[in-house]
C-alpha cells in the first residue's frame, strides 16, 4: 500500500514512468477480473488496458482515502459493466449465445496463457458457469473466490455493507451450485 | 455443502482460471498508450503550458511582469514627504523666532505661513 502511494505521489510529481511500478503490481488482478467478467483473453486485455488509462486519468481525483486497489477494482468493475452494458444490444453478453454466433472461431478468442492447471475442457466450463450467473453474483464471486479479496474490501469496492457482501455471496454461490449441478446433470 | 467444499467445488477453479500470469508487454502497452496522455494533475497543467509557451519565453515574462509590479506599486505610493517633515525642513531654514514673534526675516510667503 505504501508503495502504491509512493508511485502515485511520483505520477502525480510528473515521472510517468513511475505508473509502470503501477500497473506491474496490479495488471495481474485487473486483467484477472477482466477475464471472468468479459469471457475472453483478447476483451479482457483490451479492457484492463482501458481501465489502466482511465485511471491513470483519474490519478489526480485519487485522494489516497481508500487504497489504490480498491479504487482501481472500483474502476475495473463500472468499465466491465459499461462493456457488458454495450455487449447486451449485441447479444453477447451470454456465453451461450457467443458460442452461438462464433462455433469453432470462439476457441481462438479464448485462448488464455495457461496460468493455472486447469485443463482446457474444465476452464470452458468455469466461463460457461461464470457468464450464466447474473451479473452481480458473477461479480462479487469473481472478486472473492477469484481474487481472493476480503469481506472489507469487498464491501468498499461494491459500495455496500459486511452484511450485504455475505448475502451477495451467498447467493452467488448457490446460484453457481445449481447451475453447475444443471449442467452436471 | 459446507463451506470448505463449496470452496473446492467452485472457488479454488476459479482462482485457477483468472490466475493470469503477469505480462511485461501488457505493461509496455498501457505505458505505450500513456505516452500520448498529458500528465494528471497541476503539474501536469503545468506541463501542458509549458509544452504550449515556448521555454524562452518564461524569463521573458517573468520580468515583465515583475516590472509591471514594480511600476504599479511606484505609481500608487502615497507620497513620503509629510507636512511634519516640510516644517522641520523650514525651520532649519529659518532663523529661530522669538517666542510669541513673528520671524524676522523671511520672504512674504513665509510670512504668511507662519501666521497660518
Amino acid at each position: 500500500m505504501e508503495e502504491d502511494l509512493e508511485l502515485v505521489q511520483q505520477v502525480r510529481a510528473g515521472a510517468r514512468q513511475a505508473y509502470a511500478g503501477l500497473v506491474r503490481r496490479h495488471q495481474a488482478r485487473v486483467r484477472g477480473y477482466c477475464l471472468g467478467v468479459l469471457g475472453n483473453a483478447a476483451d479482457a486485455d483490451d479492457a484492463a488496458q482501458e481501465i489502466f488509462l482511465k485511471a491513470y486519468r483519474g490519478l489526480a481525483g485519487f485522494r489516497g482515502g481508500a487504497r489504490f486497489s480498491t479504487w482501481l477494482c472500483r474502476i475495473a468493475i463500472n468499465h466491465c459493466r459499461d462493456l457488458l452494458r454495450k455487449r447486451a444490444g449485441r447479444r453477447e453478453e451470454s456465453w451461450d449465445a457467443l458460442i452461438e454466433a462464433e462455433g469453432e472461431g470462439l476457441e481462438a478468442r479464448t485462448a488464455v496463457p495457461p496460468a493455472g492447471r486447469l485443463s482446457e475442457e474444465r476452464r470452458r466450463q468455469l466461463y460457461r458457469l461464470l457468464a450464466a450467473l447474473p451479473a452481480g453474483a458473477r461479480e462479487v464471486l469473481i472478486l472473492r473466490e477469484g481474487q481472493g479479496l476480503r469481506y472489507e474490501e469487498i464491501a468498499a469496492v461494491l459500495g455496500c455493507s459486511l452484511d450485504g457482501v455475505k448475502a451477495r455471496l451467498k447467493r452467488a454461490r448457490q446460484a453457481a451450485r445449481e447451475r453447475k449441478e444443471a449442467r452436471d446433470d | 455443502m459446507t463451506d470448505e467444499k463449496e470452496r473446492e467445488a467452485i472457488g479454488r477453479p476459479l482462482a485457477d482460471l483468472l490466475n493470469v500470469a503477469p505480462d511485461e508487454r501488457f505493461v509496455a502497452g498501457v505505458m505505450a498508450r500513456i505516452e500520448v496522455l498529458p500528465v494528471p494533475g497541476w503539474r501536469g497543467w503545468l506541463r501542458r503550458l509549458e509544452e504550449r509557451i515556448p521555454g524562452w519565453l518564461y524569463p521573458e515574462l517573468g520580468m515583465a511582469v515583475a516590472a509591471f509590479l514594480v511600476f504599479l506599486a511606484a505609481a500608487f505610493q502615497p507620497i513620503p514627504v509629510s507636512a511634519d517633515i516640510l516644517l522641520v525642513d523650514r525651520l532649519e531654514r529659518s532663523p529661530a523666532p522669538a517666542e510669541g514673534l513673528l520671524p524676522a526675516t523671511g520672504t512674504e510667503e513665509e510670512l504668511l505661513w507662519w501666521t497660518e
